[in-house]
């Protein structure tokens, strides 16, 4: 709990430091995070395609949103999780396209799913956020 | 005959006819006296008296050429006629027009007819109307008709008129004879076509001399009465022809000039000519033979050339939203500049917005079209592989992906593509409902189209204007029986989105059902219409 306490207090400053650079009506992107995700755990991972690129777009800043949208309760269930790792997935499948520079960094992101690595129970939920840690190390490395 | 000071001497008529010298049977006749006196130092008259002296009529020579004479009444009954002459005074062939006017001046009736020098034309009113002559559009006069007026126009020469004029009416009961008071028109006030005159850099413009023609209310061209007498004040400037053709040496001002005669409308004194020398400015300009492009986009920079003669040292003029910036040629045939254009610019065309200064003379005036970003038009779509491009890539995936390429357009009638790679097309989705639920809003707010994963894709349009949408589509766990969502389209320029009011675009895609994995359609109800 602590450490998950550690994990939202550094997203939110970091969150703060970047995207605090766009001036919007949703300058965390929360409103597009939590309409996707709505979607995707309503139909079991369907999507607008035209969504997807938004994902793309926003690398790190996509896990900054989620913490800040999803409780505490949420983060613990299975089907949530397994719904927004695509999206995690996605957001660092094309790196070149991401539009701020900092958020091509993952360090939210892996924090993110390093803490929920530790903390599922499933096994077969731990591969998932295992091989998409892995992907994301690999998409971003130098 | 050579006369004495003073001396009157009569010419009997009669007698030349008894001797055959003119024929017998000619009643009536022009006579043409020539002198190489000065004007009225001659002074003839015609008389015809019958034996007793107790009817006749007496009738002056005229001495005066004008181009128009306008004369009053003539008459034609059973007990009158009217006979009117016109001849060429001058020493070039001319075309003489005839004008009878009737019924109030409301109808006339036209005879044109070549005179050589001192040939004449003869009118017998009465045997116009008696034997239904036509004139030179066909028309005859009415049997009826019995009195009007008339005019007589010399149709090659203006300023300096060549007709002479006579008339008489006769009393065939009485033997009274009345003649003719046409009255000569001549004109004022005459002053070049153009001052100051511009003349293109290396180019060509005409000017002449116009006068006031006070007889019909107009103003004439009476630029051949000053032919051959033109000249410039400054050569270097501007040389000008024996026809008043100036052309534009170097970019400057001068002066010129030319002078001639010219008939005034002074009728008491028989219209006399008088000696005048108009003269104006003459500036030589620079000139823009085109630009390219003539129309750039609103709130950005477009690279504009000009082409011309004379533009070297020119300074370029545009309205204040337009800033000239970035200057990287500037020769006497082409400059090359960055149009800066501001978001305020006057949208749509400006006209005559872009000329160039030099040595204090504007050339020509060239009109730039600001584009506002308006509407998008589907250059062509197409599917693609929903294995690449949906987030959940399974091999069960249902719906359609496409790729779609458009063009940006602004707001002329017709739409024009706007040639700029500054706009970044933005989209907004909302309402998704596959198969009767409602998913809310997949992009709530304005977003970028691109760039992303699919090749082509980019933030901002390219060089044509033109950009790629993709993918776009629905990826869906499960099949569907319809699926609908509304995208709309605006365009940032600089930070500002255009169009001003409304979107450039609005697609309500709409489409299944899908059955099975890799299966779906969609469409716009427009111009896009796809399946697989």
């Amino acid at each position: 709990m602590l450490r998950f306490s550690t994990i939202v207090l550094v997203a939110l400053s970091i969150g703060v430091a970047v995207l605090g650079q766009e001036q919007g009506p949703d300058p965390y992107s929360m409103k597009f995070v939590q309409n996707n995700l709505r979607i995707a755990l309503a139909s079991g991972g369907g999507e607008w395609a035209g969504a997807g690129k938004g994902f793309q777009r926003l690398g790190d800043a996509v896990s900054i949103a989620l913490v800040k949208i999803l409780s505490e309760q949420d983060l613990r269930n299975p089907d949530v999780v397994r719904r927004f790792l695509p999206i995690i997935r996605q957001s660092f499948s094309y790196p070149s396209a991401i539009s701020v520079e900092a958020d091509k960094d993952p360090k939210v992101t892996l924090f993110l799913l390093g803490d929920l690595e530790q903390r599922v129970s499933e096994s077969a939920l731990r591969q998932q956020i295992h091989e998409t840690i892995s992907f994301i190390k690999q998409q971003t490395q130098k | 005959m050579r006369l004495a000071p003073y001396e009157t001497r009569q010419i009997d008529v009669a007698s030349m006819q008894n001797c055959k010298v003119i024929p017998p049977g000619a009643h009536w006749a022009s006579v043409t006296l020539t002198t190489d006196r000065l004007p009225d130092e001659i002074v003839a008259v015609a008389a015809s008296f019958d034996d007793s002296l107790k009817y006749g009529s007496q009738t002056p020579f005229s001495d005066q050429l004008a181009s128009l004479w306008a004369g009053g009444h003539w008459q034609y009954d059973a007990l009158h006629d009217s006979i009117i002459t016109a001849g060429n005074g001058g020493t070039k062939p001319t075309l003489a027009a005839f004008t009878l006017f009737y019924n109030q001046g409301t109808q006339k009736y036209q005879l044109q007819q070549a005179l050589q020098p001192g040939e004449q034309m003869w009118m017998d009113i009465g045997k116009l109307i008696r034997e239904n002559i036509p004139d030179k559009d066909g028309k005859t006069l009415p049997a009826d008709l019995t009195t009007g007026s008339y005019e007589l126009r010399d149709l090659t020469n203006k300023g300096v008129g060549t007709l002479f004029e006579g008339k008489v009416i006769y009393d065939k009961t009485y033997g009274h004879v009345v003649y003719g008071c046409a009255a000569c028109c001549g004109w004022a006030n005459p002053a070049l076509w153009y001052n100051p005159i511009g003349v293109p850099f290396q180019g060509s413009t005409e000017d002449g001399v116009t006068a006031w023609y006070p007889c019909e209310s107009e103003y004439d061209d009476i630029s051949s009465n000053f032919y051959s007498n033109w000249s410039s004040n400054n050569t270097s400037v501007a040389t000008v022809d024996t026809y008043g053709f100036h052309t534009g040496v170097a970019v400057g001002s001068t002066t010129s000039q030319t002078h001639g005669y010219y008939q005034t409308n002074n009728a008491h004194e028989r219209c006399p000519n008088l000696y005048c020398t108009p003269s104006g400015g003459v500036n030589t300009t620079p000139v823009i033979s085109s630009i390219s492009p003539t129309r750039g986009l609103i709130n950005a920079t477009t690279q504009v050339t000009i082409n011309g003669k004379g533009l070297l040292g020119g300074h370029i003029n545009t309205p204040a939203a337009i800033q000239v910036q970035n200057i990287t040629t500037a020769t006497n045939t082409q400059i090359v500049f960055d149009a800066v254009i501001a978001s305020t610019a006057e949208t749509g065309n400006n006209a005559g917005a872009i000329y160039v200064t030099v040595s204090g003379q504007d050339s020509n005036k060239e009109d730039f079209y600001v584009q506002v970003p308006t509407t998008l038009n589907v250059l062509s779509s197409q599917v693609i592989s929903m294995s690449s491009y949906c987030v959940n890539p399974g091999t069960n995936v249902y719906g359609i992906l496409l790729a779609i390429h458009y063009q940006v357009l602004d707001q002329a009638t017709p739409a024009t593509a706007i040639n700029s790679a500054s706009m970044e097309p933005q989209e907004e989705v909302k309402n998704l409902v596959v198969s009767g639920f409602s998913n809310g809003d997949p992009v709530p707010n304005w977003n970028d189209i691109g760039p992303d994963a699919y090749p082509a894709t980019s933030k901002v349009t390219d060089a044509n204007g033109q950009y790629w949408d993709a993918p776009l589509g629905i990826c869906w766990p499960s099949g569907f029986t319809s699926f609908s969502v509304t995208q709309t389209v605006t365009v940032l320029v600089g930070g500002t989105r255009y169009p001003v009011s409304g979107n450039a675009r609005t697609n309500n895609w709409s489409g299944g059902p899908s059955t099975s994995p890799g299966t779906g359609n969609i469409t716009n109800g427009n111009d896009v219409s796809q399946s697989h």
